[in-house]
């Protein structure tokens, strides 16, 4: 009887993990109703169950379409000839090796100016450098927009595309004094 | 059909525990290689004195059903502390020390670190997650690990067989399908909602993202004239994985017609294909890697037993039932482990093990070879089954770099044996350590390499 009992405690736990994981992974956007109907039915009983386990996922990579903006990033401070860059991350000439910090940017860059999480990021910057407390730091974000054919290109076709680069300046804050 | 046999042979059906093991090792050395370059970001990601302190925890993170070590523990000092246990533990994980233990602590403090900060996570984090959790619950992830290793020593050293190989219910293995299954099917949708899929442009636009490539863009440009094609494929591919929810009745129906494995084969083996191709082509993190290992995991007894016979296949057919006799001495610890060690390594099943202290073996194995040479060396005598041609023998270093042909996992090492140099190298070191060997047995030792009891 114990064997049994176990046995359906295994079998129950592996069809709500299933229903679990794939319910979390479902996109409301893709706008197909059994698949909405299984979200709303089975994703409010199971979604404690994923995000306490860390199974929560999302399957967007490369899609709807891929990611076409390509960033670079700069950390600058204002000094007597006007700003000067104290590190490059992403880009030919930045450091290819913090792929974390990397990502980390191109998530911070689609918040707002104000949030708090990007002042931060450049108080702690200022921190690690030892930057004295009042001068100005920002963070400029160098970007262009891979185009979007409406057929694929050819080799030639690739050949003569040039990245169109724009900048500007994705926050500002002033470092806090140094001891802090 | 009685649906409770059927519940209980689909769940519990007992499958190889080998591909799970494999999954393993390599989910812990692809979260160790791709943890270790982050060393530098480690507080500025995760400690209170970095990016998301605890005043800030409310902006960065989900608030409800969130749980993580670093919490708790948001003192610099204190994250790197848990950084090193994560690295540590992955690296028992890997080699299968304390397996259980090591890889549970291991998965938990990766989720730690993931649910601490969400900023830097892509889709090969989310993948070792999956992964991590499988294993923690998988009831055996012992195979390939030197727990099992210490096991079976200890077992060959009593009578000289192994423990019968690893097994497990299927139940993980189905939970690990469903997971690919999840992600392949959820990500194929994805796709087909946008545009670029569709005209043929996703791949070259893709390849041509200073982010992702790894190659000058001349050459993205030559390989992205197949965009058109691959865009079809893994659309194809993605939606492929829906074969694998075939209804087993349906299944014995179609295998009068293809192999029984050969759907899974067949997405296994472009999944291969497609996620090495990304690797190759593209830096897209630990994603590629992530779900390779993933791949393990899908292995099965059958799988593993015709690449066994592929394997042994592609090495020739006058080779495939050759035997190798090994003669060693069972009275050297050092030989009996070594001894062992190839037998362990020993997937083609070539190697026969001969103690040549034993008068009869020795008589029957190597009466032409004298025992002080059998005393100053391992030497092997290689013979086809089928043939009625002599053996050859080779002793010491060149027995050793004529046994790394046999033993698949050594074939790496062999090529390097022959490099200029590395030969007389060899056989040198090889003629300290026989020469210095402790030969115990019977209650006393040898140290004179030219005894002969």
């Amino acid at each position: 009887m114990p064997r049994f009992l176990a046995r359906t405690a295994i079998v129950l736990f592996c069809l709500w993990h299933m229903s679990a994981i794939a319910a979390f992974a479902i996109d409301r956007s893709w706008n197909f109703a059994p698949f909405s109907a299984f979200k709303d039915l089975v994703d409010p009983v199971t979604r404690g169950y994923v995000l306490i386990t860390s199974q929560w996922q999302q399957w967007n990579l490369f899609s709807p379409d891929p990611l076409r903006r390509i960033s670079q990033y700069r950390v600058e401070i204002s000094g007597g000839s006007g700003w000067q860059t104290i590190a490059k991350i992403g880009g030919p000439d930045g450091d290819k090796r913090r792929a974390g910090m990397m990502k980390a940017l191109r998530r911070i860059e689609d918040r707002r100016a104000d949030d708090p999480l990007n002042q931060r990021f450049l108080h702690v910057l200022c921190r690690r450098e030892r930057i004295v407390g009042g001068i100005s730091i920002r963070l400029v974000r160098r970007f262009a927009v891979l185009p979007k054919p409406q057929h694929p290109l050819s080799v030639e076709e690739w050949r003569s595309y040039a990245p169109s680069w724009s900048e500007d300046t994705l926050f500002t804050a002033s470092c806090p004094p140094l001891a802090l | 059909m009685n649906l409770l046999p059927a519940i209980d042979g689909f769940f519990f059906r007992r499958i190889s525990a080998s591909g799970f093991g494999l999954m393993r090792m390599a989910w812990a050395a692809t979260a160790l290689a791709y943890l270790l370059p982050q060393w530098r970001d480690i507080t500025l990601l995760y400690s209170d004195a970095g990016m998301i302190p605890h005043t800030l925890s409310a902006v960065a993170y989900r608030n409800e059903y969130r749980f993580s070590l670093l919490d708790t523990y948001t003192h610099p000092a204190a994250v790197y502390g848990l950084f090193l246990l994560l690295l540590t533990m992955l690296f028992c994980a890997m080699i299968g020390w304390r397996t259980r233990f090591s890889t549970v602590v291991a998965a938990l403090l990766l989720f730690s670190f993931h649910e601490a900060n969400l900023l830097p996570l892509g889709g090969g984090d989310t993948v070792l997650r999956n992964l991590g959790f499988l294993l923690m619950i998988a009831p055996q992830i012992r195979a390939f690990s030197l727990d099992r290793a210490r096991e079976q020593w200890r077992q060959w050293e009593t009578d000289r067989t192994f423990l019968r190989p690893l097994t497990m219910s299927i139940w993980p293995w189905r939970l690990l399908v469903w997971q690919f299954i999840v992600i392949y099917i959820a990500s194929g949708i994805d796709k087909a909602t946008g545009t670029m899929w569709w005209n043929g442009t996703a791949v070259a636009s893709a390849l041509h993202h200073g982010h992702f490539a790894r190659w000058p863009m001349p050459v993205m440009d030559i390989v992205s004239r197949a965009s058109g094609l691959v865009c079809a494929a893994v659309l194809v591919f993605e939606f492929g994985w829906l074969l694998m929810l075939m209804p087993n009745r349906f299944a014995m129906r179609v295998q009068e017609y293809i192999h029984p494995h050969a759907i899974r084969r067949a997405l296994l083996l472009s999944g291969v294909l497609f996620h090495s191709s990304i690797f190759a082509l593209m830096d897209v993190g630990s994603f590629s890697v992530a779900m390779l290992a993933g791949y393990l995991g899908l292995l099965l007894q059958e799988d593993f037993r015709d690449m066994q016979k592929w394997v042994k296949g592609i090495r020739g057919k006058r080779r495939a039932g050759w035997r190798i006799v090994v003669l060693y001495d069972a009275a050297c610890h050092l030989c009996r482990r070594s001894m062992f060690t190839l037998l362990l390594c020993d997937h083609l099943q070539r190697l026969q093990a001969v103690n040549f202290r034993d008068r009869a073996l020795r008589k029957q194995y190597a009466p032409d070879i004298a025992l002080q040479d059998l005393d100053r060396s391992m030497h092997i005598k290689i013979q086809a089954e089928s043939c009625q041609l002599s053996a050859v023998s080779f002793h010491g270093f060149d027995a050793f770099r004529k046994l790394a042909w046999h033993i698949p996992i050594l074939w790496p090492l062999a090529p390097l044996l022959y490099i200029p140099g590395i030969p007389p190298l060899g056989r040198t070191m090889y003629a300290h350590i026989a020469k210095n060997r402790n030969r115990c047995a019977d209650g006393y030792c040898v140290h004179d390499s030219t005894a002969n009891r």
